[in-house]
Formats: structure tokens, sequence, C-alpha cells
């Protein structure tokens, strides 16, 4: 699947944002993303992402909630007001209702909940990308 | 003849003899047989005017005074005639008397004459021996002498006669029968002394004997009536004492009465003052009890206390005893039916005589006292024992009163101690045992048993010599009653009765308490029982807790031990040998997911936010997720859902999670693919208010009958190791029940499982 997933990539590369703080994390979601033909970038922390979103446009951005300093929430309050259209998928490492509603209420395209597949996660993305936002 | 005792008879009869023969020889006593002259005949007439005449003349009614003045004549007559004359003038004299007393048995009159016949011939040989020859100058003082020693002998003689023979008629001493007493000895002696004076003068002119005669008569009467006032007072005297001593011993009866409550006590003190009074060879008393128609015996011997006897008192021999109100005098020959009847030991019919004095109150009689003696008893006895009967008539009342009351004291107090153990016994056998023997106690009664019914069961029949079964009673229902055996001799007194019926209210209060309290037990165990299983579940939630922090902690790595495993499977080709343990990796990678993901299910139920919302939107949300997982294992979720079902309270996340986890149970189910049908409907069940019913209806394998009853129970699964936690029915089992609602299975082997949840409509707003 990933191979022909690797095939569509080329018609459409699109730049994609990874941020979490915990580096074995980060790099299976950017390689899982950049096998599927995405153009990633990765930072480590709230902080780190806020300025490479400021510096350069994205597509789309995966961060993950809880961080150290700023979380992925911030993330995607900055993310969303200076890219209207850009499309962000949040994970949480413990899906309490709480959380899931605020995240969603801040306007998160997609919610992952730990630990998934990187399937689930390459589903997630494309899914987010290729459709039109509501 | 024939009444008088035999020695007495022998007396009469040996001085009739006496008499006879003093009488046959008349013409030969000394001095010669009786000279009829003109001195003899005045005497005669006088004699004869004494004893019929003369005393009526003075003194009208008192004939004893007649001996007396006959006594005077005859020592006079002794002195101025021959012996021969003396004995003629006795007869002629005591045979007019005889003649005028008729009516006296013929034998004392016969014995009357020869008695005197007896001191006159032997005063007058006395006056031939001692009589001196003149009587002028101081021979008058010899001659006195002689004539008084003469008189002295008749008296002595004629007095003699008859004290002897009245203590042998009546069996009394001498001095009780009282002719010998000092007031009649001065008495005789002035008579004597009178005839005395009437013989000196008539040797010098007989003419002047007649003039004295009179005022000495008089004198005579005057001396006598005060001889007898004297007499009339000691009498006085000795009825005093005896009456004294009477009222000494009701005094002595009263007191030892007054003291007395106990029957044995009041026995003790009655018959010993009975006994001072009559000295009675039998002595009983029987007690009349009027509530049980029981007659009591007490009976005294010479051995003692006989054993008590009850009889009943409607023996027609009884009644009339039973019911005098004054004493009988019985003859056992004669009544001898009704002292059988009064006598159960017997002994009364030994007696000549037998008493019934009754003790009688003021409405009623208690019992009666029957007295065996030789000889009836006197009046004033007779009286002195009615009296004694009456003080022990109040006596015995006091004591049966006292008996009553301590009875009735020990039947309350029973009834008390029954109402403590009611309080402290909740075990039905020893509550009855024990209650049992308390009353058995108290009420003095053979044996009391308890029988209680079987349920619904007929009433025990009545056992062979019981006196009465009490029912008891429990809310106007028979649950058993309660069985008395009196004692032998015992009755039921009417005060038994509404007591034993107190008691048996208790008794019933007391085992339907018990019975509430076993009752009680079983629930209290029932919810020891449910409170242990909360605790399993506070344990569980607790562990849900900690699985909750522990799962979250590993969720990180978790997530890079699954991606990256997927990572090196999609890099690796096909063929590649480390492919397999790759896969492994990732499949224990994907269980430990699955345990972390139901602990966090677990966990997340505390925290739930009920919101008014539509079961539908719920499952819509939920089946685009599972459908993914269905399609991978070539099933199809059909759902069927009623637009119109009402909106409910719930935590929507925590419903979905219930719904994932049976669909995809239903999925497991299906190992070869297959459909489930979800369907939604409003339904309105009976007495719970509407309801919006969820079902999911699969066409798999179906559940073992054994398994049903399990598969909500905590880590129960039949997914084999690695494929299921075991926990997330039961999840969706405590969710469904937190929103007030309920799930059900039903199951076919091999044809499939239906999962139903049903849950409230939310309230209009």
């Amino acid at each position: 699947m990933l191979v022909k997933d690797g095939k569509e990539s080329l018609v459409a590369a699109k730049r994609i944002l990874v941020v979490d703080d915990e580096a074995s994390i980060r790099d299976l979601c950017a390689r899982v993303l950049q096998r599927a033909g995405f153009e990633v970038a990765v930072a480590s922390s709230g902080e780190e992402a806020m300025g490479r979103l400021q510096a350069e446009a994205f597509d789309g951005v995966v961060s993950d909630i809880r961080m150290p300093g700023l979380s992925g929430l911030d993330v995607l309050g900055t993310a969303k007001q200076l890219y209207p259209g850009i499309r962000v998928v949040l994970i949480t490492g413990f899906g309490t209702a709480q959380t899931l509603d605020r995240a969603r209420q801040s306007g998160a395209d997609r919610i992952l909940t730990k630990p998934f597949n990187p399937v689930e996660l390459l589903g997630a993305v494309r899914d987010i990308l290729t459709t039109k936002q509501p | 003849m024939r009444q008088l005792p035999p020695r007495a008879r022998y007396f009469v009869l040996g001085t009739i003899l006496a008499g006879g023969i003093i009488t046959a020889g008349i013409p030969f006593l000394p001095g010669g047989p009786p000279q009829f002259d003109f001195h003899f005949l005045i005497f005669l007439a006088a004699a004869l005017l004494a004893q019929l005449v003369g005393v009526r003349f003075f003194m009208p009614g008192r004939e004893g005074q007649a001996w007396s003045l006959i006594s005077a004549v005859l020592v006079a007559s002794i002195i101025l005639f021959s012996p021969a004359s003396n004995v003629v003038l006795v007869l002629i004299t005591f045979t007019a008397y005889w003649i005028k007393r008729r009516n006296i048995p013929w034998y004392q009159n016969l014995w009357n004459i020869a008695q005197h016949e007896v001191a006159v011939v032997l005063a007058a040989l006395a006056w031939e021996v001692v009589r001196p020859i003149g009587t002028s100058g101081v021979e008058a003082v010899h001659w006195y002498a002689a004539a008084v020693t003469t008189g002295g002998v008749f008296y002595i003689l004629n007095n003699l006669q008859t004290s002897t023979v009245i203590a042998l008629a009546s069996g009394r001493s001498f001095r009780q029968v009282g002719v010998l007493s000092r007031g009649n000895f001065y008495r005789e002696l002035v008579l004597t002394w009178m005839g005395i004076i009437v013989a000196d003068m008539w040797f010098d002119n007989p003419w002047r004997t007649v003039l004295i005669i009179v005022p000495l008569i008089g004198l005579s009467q005057m001396l006598r009536s005060e001889v007898e006032d004297a007499e009339r007072i000691r009498r006085a005297q000795v009825e005093a004492e005896g009456r004294a001593q009477q009222l000494a011993s009701l005094n002595e009866l009263a007191r030892g009465l007054t003291s007395s409550l106990e029957f044995d006590q009041i026995f003790d003190v009655l018959y010993a003052q009975l006994e001072k009074t009559v000295s009675p060879e039998v002595l009983s008393v029987a007690l009349f009890d009027g509530q049980t128609n029981q007659v009591e015996f007490h009976v005294k011997a010479d051995e003692g206390m006989l054993p008590v006897v009850t009889r009943p008192a409607n023996a027609p021999e009884m009644r009339g005893v039973l019911a005098t109100r004054t004493p009988l005098v019985l003859d056992p020959i004669r009544n001898r039916e009704t002292v059988h009847a009064m006598s159960p030991h017997g002994r009364l019919l030994g007696s000549a005589c037998v008493t019934v004095v009754p003790m009688a109150l003021a409405e009623r009689t208690v019992g009666v006292i029957l007295l065996g003696t030789a000889a009836p008893p006197a009046g004033p006895q007779l009286d002195l024992i009615s009296t004694m009967a009456s003080q022990a008539a109040v006596a015995v009342e006091k004591a049966q009163l006292f008996q009553r009351e301590r009875r009735k004291s020990a039947q309350l107090s029973a009834i008390t101690q029954v109402s403590k153990k009611i309080v402290t016994i909740h075990n039905v056998d020893i509550l009855l045992h024990q209650t049992a023997r308390l009353i058995e106690e108290s009420f003095g009664f053979a044996r009391i048993d308890i029988v209680l019914h079987s349920n619904g069961g007929p009433p025990p029949a009545r056992a062979d010599g019981a006196e009465a079964d009490i029912p008891i009673l429990y809310r106007e229902q028979t649950i058993g009653v309660m069985r008395l055996w009196l004692r032998p001799g015992a009755a039921l007194s009417a005060d038994d009765l509404p007591m034993l019926q107190t008691l048996a209210d208790e008794i019933a209060v007391a085992i339907e308490n018990a019975r509430l309290y076993e009752h009680l037990q079983q629930q209290m165990g029932m919810l020891e029982q449910t409170q242990l299983q909360l605790l399993q579940s506070a344990k569980l939630a607790t562990i849900g807790e900690l699985a909750a922090f522990v799962a979250h902690e590993i969720n990180n790595p978790l997530t890079s031990v699954l991606g990256y495993a997927s990572l090196i499977l999609s890099e690796l080709p096909p063929d590649d040998p480390k492919r397999a343990d790759i896969e492994v990796i990732e499949k224990e990678a994907l269980r430990a997911r699955a345990i972390v993901r139901d602990l966090l299910g677990y966990a997340r139920q505390t925290d739930s936010a009920m919101e008014q919302m539509r079961v539908n939107d719920a499952l819509e949300s939920v089946l685009p997720l599972i459908r993914k997982r269905a399609e991978s294992a070539n099933v199809t979720i059909n759902a069927q859902l009623d637009p119109l079902v009402p909106a409910i309270m719930a935590d929507i996340n925590q419903l979905k999670q219930v719904f994932i986890n049976i669909l995809n149970n239903a999925i497991d189910a299906m190992p070869d693919g297959g459909q489930v049908e979800v369907a939604t409907r409003a339904v309105n069940a009976n007495g719970t208010g509407p309801l919006v019913e969820i079902s999911f209806q699969d066409r798999g394998t179906g559940i073992e009958p054994q398994y049903l009853e399990k598969i909500f129970d905590p880590f129960f699964t039949t997914k084999g190791a690695g494929r299921g936690t075991g926990l997330g029915l039961p999840i969706s089992k405590r969710i469904v029940e937190r929103h007030g609602g309920s799930i059900g299975v039903s199951s076919e082997r091999g044809k499939g499982s239906c999962f139903t949840i049903q849950l409230p409509v939310a309230a209009a707003a």
C-alpha cells in the first residue's frame, strides 16, 4: 500500500510540519509521511513549530498535544491563524473526553490517539489534504 | 338401768339390795319393832308435810330445799325414835315422793328409798351406841355432842352415796359432782342442829317444838338461800374461768391464724387449739374450692398429717354437709354414707360421733371442720369450735387470696420474662423451648408444648390427656397452639386462661420477630455479599486508575514500537526471513494497544458529561469507524435507525465506546464474514416509562449457554490468549447501567447473538 501511495505522491507534493517532543515518534511520523511522498519538516517543541510556521508555509501540521512549553493546541491556533486553509492532525496520548472536545473545538481536522499505526496516520493526513474543508 | 355404766349399775343394785334387806329386817332391829304412837304419827305427818307441802307453801318451785328440811326431820326422828320406826318413816316418806315424781325412772326412786334407809339405820345404830342416859345439867353437852355426831353420820352417809352414784354414772370425780361442797356442809350442819334442837325440846314439851319449828324453817331458808347465792357465785367464777380459757384459746388461735398465710401453718394452729378443746380422735378439714368444684381433705390422725386428698364436690352425700351453716352432729352408723364420703382415709368411721362444723364466711362456706370424738361435744364446746371455725375460715380465705395473688404475680413475672426473652432470643426453637419451661414452672403445670402449624397445614389434633390448647394468633391467623397438661389433681383457675392467652400473644409476636430476624439476617448476608462485590468494583476502579496512568506512559513507547515495526514490515521484501519476527513484534504491540485501550476505557468511566443527545447520532458517528475493520473481516453492517426515536440523556463518548465494543465482538464472532444488523426503536416498557432500544444482531457462532451469564464478568473472555482482555462487556454494562439503562443478550448456538441495550428517554425539558 505504501508503495502505491508513493506513486500517488509524485502527483502532489504537499508540505507537512511534524511537531513532537518525543524524537522517536517525530522521526517515525516524518519517515512515514516522507515515504508517502510528502515534503516533511520537523519541530521538537511548540515554540520551534511556531517559528517554522511563521518562516515558511505548510499544507498541513501533525502535532502532539501534550508537550513541555507550548502545547499542540497552541500550535493549532497559530497555524489556523496564519494559514486559514491549513489542515491539522492532533495526536493525543490520553484520549479523555475533555481533551478531545477541546481539540475539536479548536478546529483540529483529525485527532489520533496513541498508539497509532503508521497506516492510520497516513490515512488521516491523506484524508484531510484531499478533502475540501467543511 | 341399762343406760348406766356397769359400775354405777352395780352400786345402785347393791344399795337397793341393802334397802330390801333392811326393810325385811325391820322387826329385828335394836329397840324393837316400830311403835305407831301419837308422837311418831306427828313426826310422820311433819315429814310428809315437809316433803309434799311445806316447802311449796313457803317457797314454791324450789323442790331441792325439801331435801334439807327432810334431813332435819330425819335427824330429829333418829334421836327420838327407835331404828325400826325411822326406817318406816323413810319408807313412807320416800314412797310418797315416788308417787309425786313418777316420771323419774323406777330404779332411781327405789335407790332413793334404799340409800335413805341405809343412812338412817346406820345413823340410828350409831345413836344407840353413843346416846347418854340423862340430859340435865352438864350432861346436856354430852347429849348434844352425841346427837351432832349421829347427825353427822347421817349427813355423811347420805351424801357419800349420792356423790358416788353420780360420779359413777357420769364418769366425773367426786369434787366435780359438787354434792360434798363446803357450802353444803355448813347448811347441813345448821339443819342437823335444828333437828337436834327439835328433838331436845320434844322431851320437855312437844307443843313447844311446833311453835319453834316455823321460825326455824324461815331461818333455814335464809341460810339456804345465802349458801345458794355463794354457790351461784362460785359456779359463775368457774364458768368465767372456763370462758377465759376459751377466750385465751380463741385468742391464741386468732394470733396464730393472723400470722399464717400458708395452709400448713393454718392447719397446725387450728388443730392445736381444737385438740385442746375437744381432744378428738380424728381431726380433719375439708376445703371447698368453688372455682374448680373440688374438695381438699387435710386429715390429722394420731400418727400425724395424712396425704392431702382431692375429691369432686358434687357427690350427693357431700352436698348437704358442705352447704350446712350450722354445726351437725352425725352418727357414723346412721349417717354412714355421708361420713364415708367425708372421710377419704376412712378414719372418721371408727369414731363414735362425727361433728361437722362449717367454716363459714358471711356469704359462703370455705369448708368444714370434721371431728371424730368418743362422745358428742357439749353445747359450749360446739360454740367454741364454731367460733374457731369462723376464724379459720377468714384465715383460709386470706391464704387463698394470698396464694392466688402470689400465683398471679409469678405468672406476671413469667410474662415479663417471656417478653425479655423475646427481645434477646432470636432463634425460634430455643425461644419456644425456654418459654415452655418458664410457663410450666410459674403456673405449676405438668407440661407445656408449643406446637407450630406447618405452613398452610391443618391445625394439629388435640393430644391425649392434654387439658387445653391455647391458640397462638398472629394477625388473626392461628400459627400454632400452646398445649398444656395439668398435674394430677390440679385444675385450671379462671385467672389462668387470660394470662395464658396473653402469653400466647407474646409468643406469637416472638415467633414473628424471630422469623423476621432470620429474614433480616438473610438480607444482611445478601447485603454483605453486595458490599463485597462493590468493594471488588472499587478495587477494579482503582486498578483502572492505575492502569490508565500506566497506559498513558506506555502509549508513547508503544506508538514507536508499533510504528517502527509496521515501517520495517512495509520496507522488507515479502520473502524476507525476518518478516515473521517483525510480524510478531507488530502483533504483540497491537495486543498491548488493545489492552491499554480497554484499561483506559475502564478508567474513563468516572468522568462523564451527560447531555441530551440522540442515539442515532452516536451510532452514525461510530459506524464509519467500525466499518473499515468490518470490511477487512468481510463483514457488512446494516443500520436501520428509526429517525423518530426520542432523545436521551447520555455521555456520547461513553455510549460510542459501548457500541464499538459490541460491534467489535460481533465482527470477532464471524470469522468467516457475515452481517450485523443494528437497529434503534422506541419502546414502552411497563412501569419504567418510554425507552430507547438499540439492538445488535450478528449471524456469528453464538455464545455457549454456560457462558451467557459470565460474559459481563470482568476478565472473562472466549477470544483466546492475546485476543481479548475480558473488559469490553463489563465496561459496557457499567456504562449502560450508569445511564439508568440495561443490557441483555440472547444467543443461539450457530445462529448468532443479539445484544439489546435499553436506555431511558430524557425527561421533556
